[in-house]
C-alpha cells in the first residue's frame, strides 16, 4: 500500500512530566541558553515534532515571532538540527498562547544514539516570560514508512520578523504579492505556514506562489478561520509542498472576509534534497 | 514521491464564505449541502476549515458524501471536539494526516453534521486536491471514522496526582477490519496550562500494552482540538484499542475524547523499501549512502498488491574515503594454446651516478623497437623458472613473491658487475617479468606484467652461465639496508619535544586505532528473566528455578511415588503437614545428573509426596527406569515442604538396575533450622547449597562499549544435585552485538568476579541464555564487569613540564598519542574528570579552554603531531608525581608545591585516528580501513610527522598503478559485515615495537584474512568467502596436466580447539582471553588439538572477536587439505590469489571424487617453460564436501 505507515511506538522528551523551561532573554532575536531536554538519546531516533507553552501574554498583549532550536551535542558543542516557526500574538488572557504540540510529517533523522538533546528560543520581543519546552519522537530502527531527512528544519525568514499581507481592498478580493524569497536559495519543501497576528477574526485564504514579482504562479491555497489572538498560529501541511525549485523567489498574497485584513506569514521548510 | 507533493491544495468554497452548514436534533445529521457540483478531476479531500455558529464543549461530525443531490452517500465522516466558538484563539483548519480520496472526477461533493446538541459551526470549506501527485492519500474502501462515534462516549479522568496516568478507557473493542490510525480529537483543560500526554495502548484490559504516546500542551477555550500521530499507525483487525492520560497538574475535570481513524488500512506494510543495492559508479567509492526519496508505484488497481519501484534517490551522506585505489589490471590474458614470450626488463644501479642500466632478456631474439618494451630483448634467458606469489600463511605470515631464472654468461656481462666497483650492486637490480601472446607480441600489443622484483641473488656457475632470484619489490618496503623495518617508527626524543623526562627518551610513541575506550554505552541494559517453562530466579537455596536442562545422557526416571512403612525412624510430628516429598534423577556413566523426575519444586502437587500416619516409620521411593540409555545411578531425593516450596535435604544413590531407595530417617524442621543433620536416613548424603552466585548482564554495542549492569540476580547450586543455571534476558538494546553475563559471589557485586560469559546477539529473539553448568564450560575470564575507568594508563607518557605562552602557566603535560585523536576523555583514580576543570587544573583536546591556548585540537612540536593532555595545581602535581615528578626538580616552575600528597593514576578513554589528522575528523572505526591507514601512515608505506595525512604512493614510473588495492581491503570488509551482521570494528593502542611483518601478521589474524599480491604487484588480502562463486573451472584432462595433481593433508593446521586473546586492556596490558572448541571434532579425532593462541591485537568487541575465532575453528577443525594441480596451459593465470574456482577430478576426495568442488587459490606459479600454470588451493567449505 502506498500510504505512509509509522508502525512505531512515538515517545516523548521530557517523558510523563512538565515540559523544560527556557527563559528568552530581553534581546530581540537573540539566542536563549539551550536547555536539556533529553540527557541522552537511548538509541538513533527521528524527531517527530515539538510541544510548547508560555504564558507571555497572560497579563500584557504580545505579538511576536519566535523560534525554538532543537539541538544536539554536549554544552556548549550544541548543533541545531531543526528550528521550529511560531507566532505568539495574544491578547491578555491567561490562557491563550502559542501552545501546541507540532507533529512533523517528515521526521528529522538526525539524533545519533546517546546524544544530548537541548532547545534554546529567541524571539522578536523583550519579554522574559518563560516557555516551556517538550519533543517527540521515534526510536530507529523504524519499521515504518515514515519519511525522514537529515537536514535541518528552517524558518523562512530565518531569526527575523515575518512578512506582512494585506488582503485587497474589498471582501475576498486577493491583495498584492509579498515576497518571502528571493530568486535564491535551494529548493524547498514546504512544511507548515505560520499566521501571525491576523487584524481580524475572519476568514482568510493565503495563496503561494513562485515566480518573479507580477509573474507569480500560486502554488498552493490554505485557508483558515482565525481570532484576533491567532495563537497557535502554524498550519502544518501534512503532505509538504514540494514544488519550490532553486533559485526562484516565493512570495505570498491573501484575501479575506473582511477587507484589507492583515497576517504576518512565515514558513516551515526543508532544503532539498532531502 | 509517497508523502510529498507538487499538486496546489485548492479551496472550495473559493474567495468566498464558506456553505453554511446546520446540524440536526441530538446526533440526527442535517440536511446535505452541496460544496462542490462536479469535480473537475480525481479529487482528494484535505481537510475542513469551520467559521461561525454558538457551541461549547461539544462533538460535532461532518459527514462527506458523494452523489447527486437526494442519492448522496458518505465517504467518511469527521468527528471533531469542539471548545468554544466564542474563542478569538487559533487557527482553525483541520488538515488530515492522510487525505480523504477515492473521488473520481465529475462527482457532486456535500457534506452534512450532526451533533449531541444539534449546535455547531455555521459555515464550512474544505481543503481539497485535484489529481493529486502524492500516493499518501486513501481509496474509496477506505472510510474516514472515529470510535465512539455518534451518541457513543469515552471520558478520561485525569489523575489528581501530576504525571500519574489515568485508568486506561476503552475506545475499540475488536477492530472489525484493519485500522490506520491518525490520532484523537479531544477535550482540553479550561483553567490550567500544562502539557497533557496521552497513550494508546493494545490489549486486553488491565494488561494494555503502550503502543504509541501523543503530547500536546493546553489550549483553554479554542474552537477544535485535534493531537495527530506522527503519521498513520496501523492496527490489525482483531486488536482492542484502549488509552490513557496524564498531566501537570491536579485538575481531574473529565476529558471526553475520541479516535480518528480509516478503516481497511492493511496493517501488513508491503511496500516499505527495506534493502537497496546502491552500485557506485563513480571512479571514487563512497561509504555510505541515504535513500533520501522513493517513488513506489501500485501496479494493481486494488492495493494491497504488488508494487514497483519507480524512482530512487540515494543521497551520499559520508565524504570519500581517506584512500581509494582500484585493483589494477595487469594485461591482457595469456590463457590459450598459443604460444606465449616471455622477458625480464632489468634494470641495474651504477654506484654514484643517477643514470641506471637496462636491459632486456628473453629465451629467445626479439627483435623489437626501442620504444617497445625496452627494445629488443637478447636472447639470453637458459631457463625460466616458476614465478611464485602466495598468500599469506595461517599464521599471518607472509612470504614475498619470487622469480627464478638462468641466463647465458658467456660474454660475461654480470660477471664483469661484480667486478666492477661501480656496477658490482647487481642485487639490487629491479626486473620486472612479461609476458605476452605471439600474436599480441607481433602487433605490438600491451604484454601481461609478471612480476616486479629486486635481484635477491645471483650466482655465477660453472659452465659460465648464471643463477638469477628475485624477490618482490614490495617487499622492500618492509626493510631497511636488510633491517626489518619496525612500527612505530617514531621514537620520543628530545629534539623533537624538548623537557622531555629522561625515562620518555626512545619509547615508542604511541598509535591508537578506534575507540580504546572502557566508556559505557549509555543504552539501557537488558532485563534478566527466568523462563515460565523452567522457572526464574529465585532468593534463598531453592533449587527450582533458573535452570537449564541437565546435560546428561540419561532421560530422568517416570513413575515415582513415595510410600509409608514401618521400622524406621521418620516422625510424622517433626514434618510440615505430617508430608514428605521426593524426587528421582538418573545418573550417567562419567556422572551427569539429569532432570529431575519432577520438575519445579514450587508446585507441591505435582511432587510425589506420603502423608505419615504415626512415628518410627520410614519411607521408600519407587520409580521406573526411563527409556535411552541406562542409568548407571539413580539419586531419590527427600524433604518436607514449608513456605510453598519443596525442600529437599538428603538423597540415597542406587545402582542403575535398583528401582527403589527407603530412608528410615528425616531431619525435621528444627533440626534444619539448626544445621542438625544427624538425623539423616542410613547410607543417605546430605544436599549441601555450598555454592551461591549472582548473575548481571550487559549488552554490548556494536562500537564495543558495553551497558552498564543489569540488576544482579541470584541462583543457588546445590550439591550433588547441580543443575545447568540458564540466565536469560531480555529487552537486549537495539544495536547490541553481544550479552555479556558476569558471575559474582555477593549481591553487592564486589569484585573480583567468579568469571563472566559471552554470547553473540543478533536480534531478538536469538539468543536468550547463557548456561552456566558450574563447570567452567564456556565460562571466561580477564574481562572485568563493565566500568568506564580510562583505558590507557598515561602514567608511563609523562611529558614533562611545558610553559604555555597562552596563559603564561607551567603545565604538566602527557603525551597521549602521535598524531590528533578524535577525543580524549580523562580519569582520575579511574573517576572521570570533572569537565568544569577545564582550563583551571586540566587541558585537553575538545574543550574550549584548549582551543583558547592552542588554537586546535593538538599540539605540534618541532614537526611533529601529538595528541597531548595538561594539568597544574596540587591534582596535576599529583598526577606528575606517580610519573616520577618530584616537586623540587622542577626548577622554574612556580605551580610545584612543596607537598604532592598522594599521587593519583591518570588514565584515559580515546577515540584514535580520525580522517582529517587534525582531530576535527570521522573516527576511522572500520577495522579493514583502519589496516589500510597503518600502511599508508604507520607501516610499510610512510612514517607520518605531522600535517595531513600521507598519500598512498603509487608504482610510478615502473608501472603507473597503486601500490596497495583497496577495493580489495572494501572487499573484505564488506564480505565480513554481511558475515557478521555489522561492520567490524578496531581499536588498539600501538605502543610496543614489532617488526611490519610481525604488525601485518597481527592484522591477518584480527581480520582474519590472508595477505598476497595481485598479478599487478599490487597488495591485496582474501577474506575466506563462503558466499563467493568460482571465478573458473578446472576439469580433469581437459584443463588440470596429467600427474600434477597432489592432495596434501595440513595435519599441522588441524585444530579443534583455539585460545585467543584480544581486547587488551591498555592500563595492565591484560588480555580478554577466550577458547573455542569442537567438541564433535575432538571427539571424533580423540585427542583437544589446540593451536598457539590467536591474539587478535585490533579487536575489542567480545563478539566480533567470538565470530572471527568460529569461522577459523571452521576452517581448522577438520583435517584442512591443499590440492596442488598444474593447468595444462597458461590459462591459470586468470585467476588470482583468493579466487574462488572449481575443480573436477577423478583423484578427489569423496565416492566419486571432485565435481566442481569449490577451492580457494593459495598459491600461484607460472611455469614459463613449459607453458603451465600450478595452483594451490584448499577447500572453500571444510569438510570436504560441495556446500557449507
Amino acid at each position: 500500500v502506498p500510504i505512509t505507515l509509522v508502525a512505531d511506538r512515538q515517545y516523548t522528551a521530557p517523558s510523563a512530566a512538565d515540559g523544560v523551561s527556557i527563559t528568552p532573554v530581553s534581546t530581540a532575536w537573540t539566542n536563549s541558553a539551550y536547555v536539556t531536554v533529553l540527557a541522552a538519546t537511548p538509541s538513533a531516533c527521528v524527531l517527530t515534532g515539538l510541544v510548547v507553552h508560555t504564558a507571555d501574554g497572560a497579563s500584557s498583549t504580545v505579538s511576536y515571532d519566535a523560534e525554538i532550536d532543537i539541538a544536539t551535542g554536549t554544552a556548549g558543542a550544541e548543533v541545531v538540527i531543526a528550528t521550529f516557526r511560531l507566532y505568539n500574538r495574544r491578547i491578555v488572557n491567561a490562557q491563550w498562547g502559542p501552545q501546541t504540540g507540532l507533529l512533523l510529517p517528515i521526521g528529522i533523522d538526525n539524533l545519533a544514539a546517546g546524544v544530548r538533546v537541548a532547545a534554546r528560543l529567541r524571539k522578536n520581543s523583550t519579554s522574559t516570560t518563560a516557555w516551556t519546552v517538550a519533543i517527540t519522537y521515534l526510536q530507529k530502527p523504524l519499521t515504518g514508512t515514515y519519511l525522514t531527512t537529515a537536514n535541518v528544519l528552517k524558518a523562512l525568514p530565518p531569526a527575523a520578523a515575518g512578512v506582512t499581507v494585506t488582503a485587497g481592498g474589498s471582501a475576498w478580493a486577493s491583495g498584492s504579492w509579498a515576497q518571502l524569497r528571493t530568486a535564491s536559495g535551494a529548493a524547498l519543501v514546504i512544511v507548515g505556514v505560520v499566521f501571525g497576528a491576523p487584524s481580524a477574526g475572519a476568514e482568510y485564504e493565503l495563496d503561494l506562489g513562485t515566480g518573479a514579482a507580477s509573474s507569480e504562479t500560486v502554488i498552493t491555497t490554505l485557508r483558515c478561520t482565525t481570532g484576533t489572538s491567532a495563537a497557535p498560529a502554524v498550519v502544518l501541511l501534512q503532505l509538504p509542498l514540494d514544488n519550490v525549485a532553486a533559485s526562484i523567489r516565493l512570495a505570498a498574497r491573501l484575501r479575506c472576509s473582511t477587507a484589507s485584513a492583515t497576517l504576518i506569514v512565515s514558513l516551515l521548510v526543508l532544503e532539498l534534497p532531502l | 514521491v509517497s508523502v510529498r507533493t507538487t499538486t496546489p491544495l485548492k479551496v472550495a468554497p473559493s474567495a468566498a464564505a464558506g456553505v453554511a452548514i446546520t446540524a440536526g436534533s441530538a446526533w440526527a445529521f442535517g440536511s446535505w449541502v452541496q460544496i462542490l457540483a462536479s469535480t473537475a478531476a480525481p479529487t482528494a479531500i484535505a481537510g475542513v476549515q469551520i467559521s461561525g455558529g454558538t457551541y461549547s464543549a461539544i462533538f460535532w461530525e461532518l459527514d462527506l458524501g458523494i452523489g447527486a443531490a437526494g442519492a448522496e452517500s458518505s465517504i467518511g465522516t469527521l468527528r471533531l471536539y469542539l471548545g468554544n466558538s466564542g474563542s478569538t484563539n487559533g487557527t482553525i483548519t483541520v488538515l488530515l494526516p492522510l487525505p480523504l480520496g477515492g473521488i473520481s472526477a465529475g462527482v457532486r461533493v456535500a457534506v452534512r453534521a450532526r451533533s449531541s446538541a444539534g449546535a455547531g459551526p455555521a459555515t464550512v470549506a474544505l481543503q481539497y486536491y485535484e489529481s493529486l501527485s502524492s500516493d499518501h492519500v486513501t481509496t474509496a474502501s477506505q472510510v474516514l471514522s472515529s470510535a465512539p462515534s455518534g451518541s457513543g462516549t469515552a471520558s478520561l479522568t485525569p489523575s489528581a496526582t501530576p504525571w500519574a496516568n489515568s485508568a486506561w478507557v476503552e475506545l475499540v473493542a475488536s477492530a472489525a477490519a484493519d485500522l490506520g490510525l491518525l490520532g484523537v480529537t479531544h477535550h482540553v483543560l479550561a483553567t490550567t496550562a500544562t502539557h497533557v500526554e496521552f497513550d494508546l495502548g493494545t490489549g486486553a484490559a488491565g494488561s494494555e500494552t503502550v503502543l504509541t504516546t501523543l503530547r500536546h500542551s493546553t489550549f483553554n477555550s479554542n474552537r477544535v482540538l485535534c493531537t495527530w500521530l506522527p503519521g498513520v499507525y496501523p492496527i490489525a483487525a482483531g486488536t482492542r484499542l484502549a488509552i490513557r492520560m496524564r498531566k501537570g497538574d491536579t485538575a481531574t475535570t473529565a476529558h471526553p475524547v475520541a479516535l480518528l481513524y480509516y478503516t481497511g488500512v492493511s496493517s501488513v506494510i508491503e511496500s516499505r523499501v527495506s534493502q537497496v543495492t546502491v552500485e557506485t559508479l563513480s571512479p571514487v567509492p563512497t561509504i555510505e549512502s541515504r535513500v533520501s526519496q522513493a517513488t513506489v508505484e501500485t501496479l494493481s488497481p486494488v492495493p494491497p498488491g504488488p508494487a514497483r519501484l519507480t524512482q530512487l534517490v540515494v543521497e551520499t551522506l559520508s565524504k570519500p574515503p581517506l584512500y581509494s585505489c582500484a585493483t589494477a589490471d595487469a594485461g591482457p590474458s595469456i590463457c590459450g594454446a598459443e604460444p606465449v614470450l616471455t622477458w625480464i626488463e632489468q634494470t641495474y644501479t651504477r654506484v654514484g651516478s643517477p643514470t641506471s642500466d637496462a636491459r632486456v632478456v628473453s629465451d629467445a631474439p626479439l627483435n623489437h623497437p626501442s620504444g617497445y618494451y625496452g627494445g629488443p630483448k637478447a636472447p639470453r634467458v637458459l631457463g625460466f623458472g616458476g614465478i611464485t606469489r602466495a598468500l599469506s600463511d595461517v599464521q599471518g605470515q607472509w612470504t614475498a613473491a619470487t622469480m627464478r631464472w638462468r641466463e647465458a654468461e658467456i660474454d660475461r656481462i654480470v660477471r664483469r658487475r661484480f667486478a666492477d666497483p661501480a656496477t658490482y650492486p647487481v642485487v639490487n637490480a629491479v626486473d620486472v617479468c612479461r609476458m605476452i601472446r605471439e600474436s599480441d607480441w607481433r602487433d605490438q600489443g600491451e604484454a601481461r606484467l609478471m612480476f616486479m622484483g629486486h635481484r635477491l641473488q645471483a650466482q655465477p656457475a660453472e659452465d659460465l652461465s648464471i643463477e638469477h632470484e628475485s624477490g618482490d619489490l614490495l617487499a622492500r618496503d618492509l626493510e631497511n639496508a636488510g633491517q626489518e623495518l619496525e612500527s612505530p617508527r617514531r621514537l620520543f626524543s628530545a629534539n623533537y619535544t624538548p623537557g622531555i623526562p629522561t625515562d620518555l627518551l626512545g619509547v615508542p610513541e604511541p598509535i591508537i586505532y578506534g575507540r580504546a575506550s572502557d566508556a559505557l554505552s549509555t543504552a539501557t541494559p537488558p532485563s534478566m528473566w527466568g523462563s515460565t517453562s523452567l522457572g526464574g530466579f529465585m532468593t534463598g537455596p531453592y533449587a527450582d528455578f533458573g535452570w537449564a536442562p541437565m546435560p546428561c545422557d540419561c532421560l530422568p526416571p517416570t513413575g515415582v511415588s513415595v510410600t509409608e512403612g514401618a521400622g524406621g525412624s521418620i516422625d510424622v510430628a517433626n514434618h510440615p503437614a505430617g508430608t514428605l516429598y521426593a524426587i528421582v534423577t538418573s545418573v550417567d556413566a562419567t556422572g551427569r545428573e539429569s532432570d529431575p523426575s519432577t520438575y519445579s519444586q514450587r508446585d507441591m502437587t505435582a511432587v510425589p509426596s506420603l502423608i505419615l500416619t504415626g512415628s518410627g516409620k520410614t519411607a521408600t521411593v519407587t520409580w521406573t527406569a526411563p527409556g535411552g540409555t541406562a542409568p548407571t545411578y539413580y539419586r531419590a531425593y527427600l524433604g518436607h515442604a514449608f513456605s510453598g516450596v519443596v525442600h529437599y535435604y538428603q538423597f540415597l544413590q542406587v545402582a542403575g538396575g535398583v528401582l527403589t531407595a527407603t530412608f528410615d530417617n528425616a531431619p525435621s524442621v528444627e533440626d534444619v533450622a539448626l544445621e542438625d543433620y544427624s538425623h539423616l536416613a542410613t547410607g543417605a548424603a546430605r544436599i549441601s547449597y555450598g555454592v551461591f552466585a549472582y548473575y548481571a548482564a550487559a549488552a554490548q554495542m556494536s562500537d564495543g562499549s558495553w551497558t552498564a549492569l543489569a540488576s544482579p540476580m541470584g541462583i543457588g547450586l546445590a550439591n550433588p544435585y547441580r543443575r545447568t543455571a540458564r540466565i536469560e534476558f531480555i529487552n537486549v538494546p537495539v544495536g547490541a552485538v553481544a550479552v555479556g553475563v558476569w558471575k559474582f559471589p555477593e549481591p553487592t557485586l564486589n569484585r573480583p568476579t567468579l568469571g563472566h560469559f559471552v554470547v553473540a546477539y543478533t536480534g531478538s529473539p536469538l539468543p536468550t541464555y547463557v548456561d552456566d553448568d558450574w563447570l567452567g564450560t564456556n565460562q571466561l575470564t580477564g574481562l572485568d564487569p563493565p566500568q568506564a575507568r580510562g583505558l590507557i594508563d598515561l602514567t608511563a607518557l609523562y611529558g614533562g613540564q611545558e610553559l604555555v605562552a597562552a596563559d603564561g602557566q607551567y603545565w604538566h603535560r602527557w603525551f597521549v598519542a602521535s598524531h590528533a585523536c578524535a577525543s580524549v576523555t580523562l580519569y582520575l583514580d579511574g573517576v572521570e574528570l570533572d569537565p568544569t576543570t577545564a582550563g583551571v587544573d586540566w587541558l585537553w583536546p575538545g574543550t574550549s579552554a584548549y582551543a583558547d591556548r592552542f588554537g586546535q585540537l593538538y599540539r605540534d612540536f618541532n614537526g611533529r603531531r601529538y595528541c597531548v593532555v595538561y594539568a597544574r595545581g596540587p591534582n596535576g602535581d599529583r598526577a606528575a608525581s606517580s610519573s616520577g615528578y618530584e616537586a623540587d626538580a622542577g626548577a622554574g616552575s612556580p605551580s610545584s608545591p612543596s607537598d604532592l600528597g598522594e599521587a593519583i593514576v591518570l588514565t584515559a578513554n580515546v577515540e584514535g585516528i580520525e580522517d582529517a589528522a587534525d582531530g576535527t575528523g570521522t573516527l576511522i572505526e572500520d577495522l579493514f580501513e583502519q589496516e589500510i591507514h597503518w600502511w599508508v601512515n604507520w607501516g610499510p608505506f610512510g612514517d607520518y610527522q605531522s600535517g595531513a595525512w600521507l598519500a598512498l604512493p603509487d608504482w610510478t614510473p615502473i608501472e603507473d598503478h597503486c601500490k596497495l588495492s583497496t577495493d580489495s581491503w572494501r572487499a573484505a570488509s564488506a564480505a565480513a559485515r554481511t558475515a557478521f551482521g555489522a561492520t567490524i570494528t578496531g581499536a588498539a593502542v600501538i605502543r610496543d615495537r614489532a617488526s611490519m611483518r610481525d604488525w601485518i601478521a597481527r592484522w591477518r589474524l584480527s581480520t582474519d584474512t590472508r595477505l598476497g599480491i595481485n598479478a599487478a604487484g599490487q597488495w591485496i588480502i582474501a577474506w575466506h568467502d563462503l558466499a563467493a562463486s568460482p571465478v573458473a573451472g578446472f576439469t580433469e584432462i581437459r584443463h588440470v596436466q596429467a600427474g600434477s595433481v597432489q592432495l596434501e593433508p595440513l595435519h599441522d593446521e588441524h585444530w579443534t580447539v583455539i585460545p585467543y586473546r584480544f581486547a587488551e586492556n591498555a592500563r595492565d596490558s591484560t588480555w580478554q582471553e577466550g577458547e573455542l572448541e569442537d567438541l564433535d571434532q575432538t571427539a571424533a579425532y580423540g585427542e583437544r588439538r589446540v593451536a598457539a593462541v590467536r591474539d587478535l591485537f585490533f579487536i575489542r568487541s567480545a563478539a566480533a572477536a567470538a565470530f572471527l575465532i568460529a569461522r577459523m575453528l571452521a576452517r581448522h577443525a577438520t583435517v584442512p587439505w591443499r590440492a596442488t594441480f598444474e593447468t595444462i596451459d597458461l590459462c591459470g593465470t586468470n585467476v588470482d590469489l583468493g579466487d574462488v574456482i572449481s575443480l573436477t577430478g577423478s583423484w578427489g576426495l569423496g565416492l566419486e571424487g571432485w565435481v566442481t568442488f569449490p577451492l580457494v587459490v593459495e598459491r600461484i606459479v607460472v611455469l614459463p617453460d613449459v607453458q603451465r600454470t600450478q595452483l594451490a588451493a584448499r577447500p572453500q567449505f571444510p569438510p570436504q564436501t560441495t556446500s557449507p
